[in-house]
């Protein structure tokens, strides 16, 4: 017999490892990948390939630099992936190449492992890197095209949201239906056109348990019920909450981006009002912002307070009940 | 039967039951010498009151209590003491051991006599009696903690018990020793509850067992159609762990928090193991010390079951001689003394079966997983299984970079090991928050 091994209890364990949750995540987005190939083209595929690939070997290269073991297991342990599909998935459709490796140098070195990796990093690694694009390349992550296979070639135009913030409702009204927004033949970023692809991936990841109920209620509730009530009182001039559920980042957010573990609270309760938070934050950019897209922006804030938040929801201890004297 | 569990947290880990379920409790083959610990029991280790050379009987008192929260310890066997000395037991700990050369002729003759009733009824005995000869046979929780029975049946006066929980839930994988006693000694049990009940006067009894042994809970009922036990009612418990856990029983029954620091009886409980409701049987009834205990051992062993153990018979005789030996010896990486979520992983096979010994689980390569911990991701599954309401993540961040802001939460920790099961990335949080327990306990120590 060859020696014991000691473990600490308890030993035996779950199979759900890391690797299991990330890689359900990677099926998750894979219908709205599908849609973005089949609305976009190879175009989409190649960004998506490129986001991936690159997010890989920027990860191999910091670690390797960095005088790491073990970096094959971390390169391949899904969460690279799952930021390289993301960055993709917040990419117009006509991101030149260098772009779309900028972006993944940008999520995987500066908001990911310079923060200690996986784990550590406070912002979502995928928004960091699409609202330094925005900020650094505001001509090319806006240019927009409208899906080729609806509308004939792909022809240059706005999102709905951004039509909105430009021309107004009923512009808006006059081009689109909710039709559209639902199945995706609008414009915008690659995972961004087809609702209904992300809704069968958001309820993959809660049927799989990979994420919980509270925070996409919780984030597309609020943003409801916040624009609802602008829409109630004026329903010339501002949209209807529906609208603004299906369109823009609203559902990437709110099921892929939003619910990243590692930048979301920890507890049933934080994550409830860290949803809200983003939910209200992003009615009020979209509004009143001078973006007409305001998730992203949102999410990122919220991931800040998440220390915050943790600290005042803590669960409730058992056996925290009054002693009879 | 409505099912009846624990509010918050949980998990259920694959229960792998089947290995040793519904086989018949088997007495082994003596083995040729015995080492028996002087420390079996929470609290201070036992005095040895017989030196080498010295012939003894089986159930002679060969180790005294020392202090109150202390246990008297007794031979199993007859036999020769070949010597006394420090070697390392089941627990991990360095104790006192008296190695016995077992006589089997005359074991097997007077444990015939031992084993059988002296008495017919306990009217005659008063509660102080009960109490007196519990103490006397050196009865321990069998469940695992091994705390002196007679000191947990004695409460302080300002505190009222009024019921009594019997454990059955047995919610720990692998394990059916529990349930299968449960199976072949309902009277015995029963009789061994009417002995708590008259010792603690105490009406109300739940008994208390996972909806996994339908079986058990049918018999009992069954059982309890006779009128003469009074106050014993069966309660069916969903079957999720921790579910035998004394707090989680407790409101699981009852609907009564134990209080963060605080002990069962400031809410009016009491909870015994079933095991331990036998042992008090044999202890009143035939005069036998808790000589013996009822084993499940089981895994990657060639012939898993329940089994009858003397006290002090070394865990490799034990594997090799009563279980069929290993499945492949090569193969073999862990053998635990207990269950898989609590139990404790051995160092050696030189050790002996304590009176806390409820399991010998053997696990190979594929089962044990030793893997490096990762990150933790914050994905929040340990703080959605922590039955305790704890942040387990936290407490073990704080334990392992020394921090002391969340340490308190750590004395609530029961070790269940439910954290660490679920954890994705096989973070070692019951570890960690182990090692925060004692520096927490350290650093009040030093403030005081
Ligand atoms: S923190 Fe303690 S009580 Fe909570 S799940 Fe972990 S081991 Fe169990
Ligand atoms: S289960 Fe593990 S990874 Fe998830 S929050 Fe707890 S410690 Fe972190």
């Amino acid at each position: 017999m060859k020696s014991l091994v000691i473990t600490s209890s308890p030993h035996v364990r779950s199979i759900e490892r890391l690797t299991d949750v990330m890689y359900d995540v990677v099926i998750a987005m894979i219908p709205a990948v599908l849609v973005s190939i089949y609305f976009f083209g190879l175009q989409s595929l190649l960004i998506t390939v490129t986001a991936v690939v690159g997010c890989m070997a920027f990860e191999a290269l910091f670690l390797k630099i960095a005088g790491k073991t073990n970096i094959r297991a971390t390169v391949l342990d899904g969460s690279a992936i799952v930021t390289g599909i993301l960055i993709a998935l917040n990419l117009p459709p006509t991101s030149p190449i260098w772009m779309t490796l900028i972006g993944s140098l940008i999520a995987i070195i500066v908001a990911k492992q310079v923060f200690g990796g996986l784990g550590y990093n406070i912002f979502n690694p995928a928004l960091v890197a699409r609202v330094f694009l925005l900020i650094s390349f505001p001509v090319q992550m806006t240019r927009w095209v409208n899906p080729s296979f609806f509308k004939g070639d792909a022809i240059t135009a706005a999102t709905p949201l951004g039509m909105l913030k430009t021309d107004g409702l009923a512009t808006v009204s006059k081009t689109f239906s909710h039709l559209d927004f639902f199945l995706g033949t609008i414009g915008g970023s690659l995972g961004e056109v087809s609702a209904v692809a992300l809704l069968i991936g958001g309820l993959y990841l809660l049927m799989r348990k990979v994420i919980s109920w509270e925070i996409p209620v919780s984030m597309l509730g609020s943003l409801f019920i916040f624009t609802g009530i602008f829409w109630m009182l004026d329903k010339a001039r501002y949209a209807d909450p529906i609208f603004h559920i299906l369109t823009g980042g609203a559902l990437l957010g709110a099921f892929f981006m939003a619910t990243d573990m590692v930048t979301s609270p920890i507890t049933r309760k934080g994550m409830l009002i860290f949803g809200a938070g983003i939910g209200v934050l992003t009615g009020l950019i979209r509004l009143f912002g001078g973006y007409p897209e305001g998730v992203s922006f949102a999410i990122l804030i919220m991931n800040s307070l998440v220390p915050l938040i943790d600290k005042y929801t803590e669960v409730k201890k058992f056996g925290l009940v009054k002693v009879k004297a | 039967m409505k099912l009846l569990t624990f509010k918050r947290g949980g998990i259920h880990p694959p229960e792998h039951k089947s290995l040793a379920e519904h086989k018949t409790i088997e007495r082994p083959e003596l083995p040729e010498t015995i080492a028996i610990n002087l420390c079996q029991h929470l609290g201070k280790p036992a005095k040895a009151i017989v030196k080498a050379k010295d012939e003894i009987a089986v159930g002679q008192l060969i180790g005294e209590a020392d202090g109150f929260i202390s246990s008297h310890v007794h031979a199993s066997v007859a036999g020769v003491v070949a010597k006394i000395e420090k070697r390392m037991t089941a627990i991990g700990t360095l104790d006192e051991t008296i190695l016995i050369t077992v006589d089997k002729d005359k074991t097997r003759e007077q444990l015939d006599t031992l084993n059988k009733p002296k008495i017919q009824t306990i009217d005659a005995l008063s509660p102080t009696d009960l109490l007196g000869l519990i103490k006397s046979a050196g009865v321990v929780g069998e469940g695992g903690a091994t705390f002196p029975t007679h000191v947990k049946l004695s409460p302080p006066p300002d505190k009222k018990i009024d019921t009594i929980i019997i454990n059955s839930a047995e919610c720990e994988p692998y394990l059916t020793a529990d349930h299968q006693l449960m199976i072949e000694k309902p009277i015995e049990i029963l009789k061994g509850i009417q002995i708590l009940q008259k010792a603690l006067g105490v009406e109300t009894v739940y008994i208390g067992i996972e909806a996994n042994k339908p079986d058990a809970i049918r018999l009992f009922i069954e059982k309890l159609q006779d009128p003469s036990f009074r106050g014993i009612q069966v309660v069916s418990l969903r079957t999720k762990y921790p579910q035998g856990g004394e707090k989680q029983l407790i409101h699981a029954i009852l609907k009564r928090q134990v209080p963060s620091g605080k002990l069962p009886f400031d809410v009016g409980a009491l909870v015994q193991n079933v095991g331990t409701v036998f042992a008090v049987y044999e202890a009143v009834y035939c005069s036998k010390p808790l000589i013996d205990r009822v084993t499940t051992i089981t895994g990657f062993v060639n012939k898993p079951g329940n089994y009858l153990l003397p006290v002090g018979i070394g865990f490799e005789q034990v594997i090799s001689n009563v279980a069929g030996g290993f499945k492949d010896p090569e193969r073999v990486r862990e053998v635990i003394n207990g269950g898989p979520m609590m139990g404790k992983a051995i160092r050696q096979l030189d050790v002996s079966v304590m009176k806390g010994t409820s399991g010998i689980l053997v696990l190979s390569e594929t089962q044990v997983c030793y893997v490096d911990e990762g990150p933790c991701i914050r994905c929040g599954r340990c703080v959605d299984a922590c039955p305790m309401g704890l942040m387990p993540t936290n407490i073990a961040q704080d334990a392992q970079f020394k921090s002391t802001d969340t340490l308190a939460a750590s004395m609530d920790c029961i070790e269940c090991g439910s954290c660490s099961y679920v954890c994705p990335t096989h973070r070692q949080l019951v570890h960690w928050i182990r090692i925060g327990k004692t520096v927490f306990r350290n650093a009040n120590r030093s403030s005081k």
